[in-house]
């Protein structure tokens, strides 16, 4: 085991949160999330005034009116700035280019009582929607998508086999944008290569007119970008001349200093920097709807920054510290309403900006630096749900720095994720074999757990795919079990099967059919998105847009893919297996008989003894070899199918392992399962295996995770783990997490892992609900053993021993 | 000349566990396998795993408890988590029941994992003829030894056999020079009080390298009633966990020797 040196002092670098940012973090605790209809308004009026204007300049003219009109706010405290609405701190913008009729459904009540991600709707902004929706109506994305749908294709999507919302009614975001090249050259040196690349083009051909139009149009979009800042600067001098106070009167007077220099010129120092992050984040996800616009490497492009500041003596450790909490804080305070449709797979607003810190440079080398200390010291203060937050391990990462992320997981938010830069780059390397070396280091994750090298845009969600219910399909001949429709194609009445191979010859066949209807749903989507809203601002901060002369949804970028989300995979792989096992290997029933059990739910008594049956055969996530061979060629034959496609662009399809929220939606569409599961519940979470069917421990299931072949996931995956406070309790116990952790992601070649540090509540859930927490080990005195295996005494005692030490 | 491999016999020698635990944290260096032998000479009242002390498989409940498997059967299972040994220094642990009632099968569990090159420890009561004993603790980086009572005709009242075979075997281990750490189940009414003293004293003296204190706790007793048997320490009172802080801390001073609460 080589490790570099340890770098860290922690009297230097661990800090404790200041006066100010703990009132400040009290002020966005306590906002509560409303909508505010100013954008929409703006953005209204402009479609209407430019109604002759060619598409580009259209979108172009609609986002300049956006910056030049958008309410500007200065909270109390703050040392960076920018808002997002004019209804307070966490004020969610509308955007109805994209969707309305879901919004004229749920403005009245909906939005206010649902069971998550509620809003609080003003009188003013019913009043306000309901005076534009007639000019929306026949105009939106959705709309245009739906109408562009093919039949066969609509019957599937509708038949909710296949869900991809977020693009359906929203923009793309999904990136990480080339955030060091503004911070280098300034939105004025990237005007200056577009007016290059305009003076260059030759108008007699009607593609290099196209260009002109695009070109003009980021020309537009920039400078209505530094009007943006050189507002807020106006704003914070005006502030500043009636401030009493001499101390804020002076940090407004440099906030007004700031906001006139970036982002229009190259930052001059980590204040600079951080109001231009702070600036994109904003204006991005003003521009579109689309979230998870992804702030990068923070730690990396900031520190040749903090180097020089702190040999100058410009800034103190303690207020640079204070600027990135300000921008953890400003994290938190973007928000957006969604369907709700949508917020059954994506509950819980998150608008997951992800934030990378520490892996390798460009050149290989060792990354952690005292930023990404400082930017644990960040997470540690705020605790809040964004950013989304990523670190990065390899085998010459330090081992300060891994117990020190370590101890900020066990805080408990579920962040940072810890990701293997080997495996990572193994995904990237196979998808995007031409890829330079030192792009591939330098990749940072956007979103979720999406792997963005440099220069990569990757369309990122081409839907999330029901595989538990495309093997379920397969077992029934394309028949939906739970509402008797043909969905799927006839793929063999099940009693002609002879072998398991033909189980498994229908499973390819049903997810040829649904990948392709995926395929062609996704395709529609990026065609409309293409015709109708451009990204254009964001497109002049995508690494090849300019160069190419085209916008991020026209495959400007330089490097793209598209992937589909597995949803149930381990649902899908444990049927298959419970199939062989029981049907075909130890012929305990035939298939008809199977066939009965599932269509009744496995009801009577015989349907009891089958499900007992399914449930006891392996199982992924134990480290067994039959259940793990068996996730293999299903991921395997996913993955076969998925990568046959090209994206619109002619970029590949790849695929991603995570589910977020869909597994219960999904769920609900999907009859009982040959793996025992009942009709309508949940189905497996991302890579995990499903509820309580680990019964081995987090080593069997991360063992069973590496052997699903990582490299055809350069979308990432999710493997969550669950731990008590108690079983992380010092730090000896931090010491074996760790190597827990680096075991699986540097020796066993893992990609991501997660991990949930639980709380009493949970616990409480575990005793009613004990089948579902089977992996949930917990600390008793003096050792650790698994929750559900203890006395109700015991645990009673550990609930209230976890609820004390919460306090 | 080639270094003999393992004798391939020893892989098929059979024996009875009743439980393998994956990723146990707290019985040695690192991250580590549990294997628990079934079977235990002694009968102490407070044993927390009942169905361990008898020799055979037995029902407990409507579930069945231990089987006989081989060496290999063993290394099979403790060998999936060598990843996880190598980064973390961590092994197998042979616990029960007393792993030192299956001298032969212990012997063999060791060897094979010293071969693959896991860290090897072992929770003994100590109560096995030396010369059975000795191939085990040669294969064993760390030997966690319980000494109930050092009063011997209390400790043959109680557990049901004297203790001097115990303690010179505990000797004997720590004058080898191998790590043993003692372990001292802190059972009020039984072997607390002067008990306490004498052990640290001894612990000291034989040059042990830690006394560690385990509090007693009820966990077991829901298994008396599965196995039909009687739990007969019904009016023990677990003891504060402050109190054996305490007492701990006053060993250490009193002795100039490490003393923890596990």
């Amino acid at each position: 085991m080589t490790r570099s040196e340890i770098s860290y002092d922690e009297s230097v670098f661990r800090k404790q949160i200041s006066p100010r940012i703990a009132h400040m973090r009290k002020d966005v605790v306590s906002a509560k999330p409303i909508l505010c209809s100013e954008r929409a308004l703006l953005v209204t009026e402009a479609y209407k005034e430019t109604e002759n204007t060619p598409r580009v300049m259209r979108r172009a003219l609609v986002f300049k009116k956006i910056m030049d009109h958008m309410t500007q706010n200065i909270w109390d405290g703050e040392l960076i700035v920018g808002s997002h609405g004019s209804n307070g701190r966490r004020s969610a913008p509308l955007f109805p280019e994209y969707a309305t009729a879901w919004l004229e459904e749920e403005i009245d009540e909906m939005l206010e009582t649902r069971t998550q991600d509620t809003f609080i709707v003003p009188q003013k902004v019913k009043d306000d929607l309901k005076g534009i929706f007639p000019y929306w109506h026949g105009k939106t994305l959705h709309e245009r998508y739906r109408a562009m749908l093919p039949e066969e294709t609509k019957r599937v999507r509708d038949a909710y086999m296949f869900t991809r919302d977020l693009f359906e009614r929203n923009g793309y975001g999904h990136v990480a944008y080339d955030i060091p090249k503004l911070l280098k050259v300034g939105l004025k040196g990237i005007k200056e290569e577009i007016c290059q690349k305009l003076s260059e083009l030759d108008l007699t051909t009607a593609e290099d007119l196209d260009k002109r139009l695009f070109y003009e149009a980021l020309l537009v979009c920039c400078d209505a970008v530094i009007g943006y800042a050189r507002r807020y600067a106006e704003k914070a001098r005006s502030l500043a001349a009636e401030e009493k106070d001499a101390a804020r009167k002076s940090e407004l007077e440099k906030i007004a200093d700031v906001c006139s220099w970036v982002p229009e010129n190259p930052a001059r120092d980590i204040w600079d920097a951080i109001q231009a992050v702070a600036f994109m984040q904003l204006i991005i996800q003003t521009e579109t709807s689309g979230d998870s616009v992804s702030p990068g490497r923070l730690d990396q492009y900031l520190y040749p920054y903090y180097v020089k500041d702190i040999a100058d003596g410009r800034y103190t450790i303690d207020e640079i510290q204070e600027l990135l909490d300000c921008l953890w804080l400003k994290f938190n305070e973007i928000i957006k309403v969604q369907d709700s449709e949508s917020i059954r797979i994506h509950p819980g607003f998150p608008m997951t900006p992800n934030l990378t810190i520490g892996g390798q440079t460009p050149e290989g080398e060792n990354a952690v630096n005292e930023l990404s200390y400082l930017m644990l010291n960040s997470q540690e203060h705020i605790r809040l749900t964004n950013p989304q937050f990523t670190v990065r391990f390899n085998e010459k990462t330090p081992q300060d720095f891994i117990l020190r992320v370590a101890e900020i997981v066990r805080l408990g938010t579920g962040v940072p994720a810890m990701f293997g830069d080997d495996a990572c780059m193994a995904a990237i390397h196979r998808t995007l074999p031409d890829m330079p070396l030192d792009r591939v280091r330098d990749f940072r994750i956007v979103g979720c757990v999406e792997l963005a090298p440099r220069g990569f845009q990757g369309r990122v969600n081409g839907g999330f795919l029901n595989v538990a219910r495309v093997v379920d399909l397969a077992l029934n001949n394309g028949v939906d079990r739970l509402t008797g429709e043909q969905i799927g194609p006839k793929t063999g009445n099940i009693n002609d099967f002879k072998s398991f191979d033909s189980v498994i010859d229908a499973v390819k066949a049903q997810m040829n059919y649904f990948v392709t209807q995926q395929v062609i749903n996704a395709a529609v989507v990026d065609m409309v998105q293409r015709d109708l809203t451009p990204h254009l601002f964001l497109s002049a901060l995508i690494e090849g847009c300019i160069e190419s002369g085209k916008d991020m949804t026209w495959g400007g970028s330089l490097w793209g893919a598209t992937p589909i989300l597995h949803v149930g995979m381990a649902t899908a792989s444990d049927s298959l297996a419970a199939v062989k096992k029981v049907v075909f290997d130890d012929k305990q029933i035939t298939m008809a008989e199977l066939k009965s059990a599932q269509d009744s739910d496995f009801a009577g008594e015989n349907g009891i003894k089958i499900q007992k049956m399914l449930l006891d055969a392996p199982k992924y996530g134990n480290d067994d070899e039959d259940a793990d061979a068996m996730v293999q060629t299903m991921t395997n034959l996913t993955f076969d199918e998925i990568e046959r496609h090209k994206d619109i662009d002619g970029r590949p399809y790849t695929s991603m392992i995570l589910t977020l929220g869909a597994t219960v939606p999904h769920g609900w569409k999907t009859g009982a399962t040959a793996d025992g599961r009942k009709a309508t519940m949940p189905v497996s979470d991302s890579m995990s295996p499903s509820n309580g069917a680990d019964k081995e421990g987090p080593t069997a299931v991360l063992k069973s995770a590496s052997k699903i072949d990582q490299t055809r996931l350069m979308e990432g995956n999710v493997l969550n783990l669950k731990f008590s406070r108690t079983a992380l309790d010092g730090d000896e116990a931090l010491h074996k997490f760790a190597d827990l952790v680096c075991a699986y992601l540097i020796d066993l070649k893992g990609q991501e892992v997660q991990v949930n540090v639980v709380d009493g509540a949970t616990l409480r859930d575990a005793q009613k609900h004990p089948e579902n927490y089977q992996d949930l080990v917990i600390r008793v005195a003096g050792y650790s053993a698994r929750f559900v295996e203890l006395d109700k005494e015991l645990q009673d005692d550990i609930i209230r021993r976890t609820e004390h030490q919460t306090v | 000349m080639v270094m003999r491999a393992v004798d391939n016999s020893i892989r098929t020698l059979n024996g009875c566990i009743f439980n393998i635990q994956r990723y146990s944290l707290h019985d040695g260096p690192g991250i580590r396998t549990i294997v628990f032998l079934k079977g235990c000479p002694l009968r102490c009242p407070w044993c927390a795993n009942p169905e361990s002390q008898n020799a055979s498989p037995e029902m407990m409940g409507s579930e069945m408890v231990g089987k006989v498997v081989t060496v290999d059967d063993v290394i099979r299972v403790v060998e999936k988590d060598s990843v996880f040994y190598k980064r973390s220094g961590g092994g197998m642990t042979l616990s029960g029941g007393e792993p030192l009632m299956q001298p032969e099968f212990s012997t063999a569990l060791m060897t094979v994992a010293k071969e693959h090159g896991f860290n090897t420890a072992i929770e003994t009561s100590g109560f096995q003829k030396w010369n059975l004993m000795a191939p085990v603790i040669e294969k064993t980086d760390v030997v966690f030894f319980d000494i109930k009572m050092m009063n011997s005709r209390r400790h043959e009242e109680v557990v049901g056999a004297p203790n001097e075979l115990i303690l010179a075997n505990a000797e004997k281990i720590a004058k080898s020079g191998r790590r043993i750490i003692i372990r001292l189940p802190l059972i009020p009414g039984y072997n607390d009080g002067c008990n306490l003293d004498e052990t640290a004293a001894f612990a000291k003296e034989i040059g042990a390298s830690e006394l560690h204190l385990l509090p007693y706790h009820r966990l077991g007793v829901s298994k008396y009633t599965k196995l039909g048997r009687t739990y007969s320490l019904n009016d023990v009172v677990a003891p504060e966990k402050e109190q054996v802080e305490a007492e701990a801390k006053r060993l250490k001073e009193r002795f100039s020797f490490e003393v923890l609460v596990s």
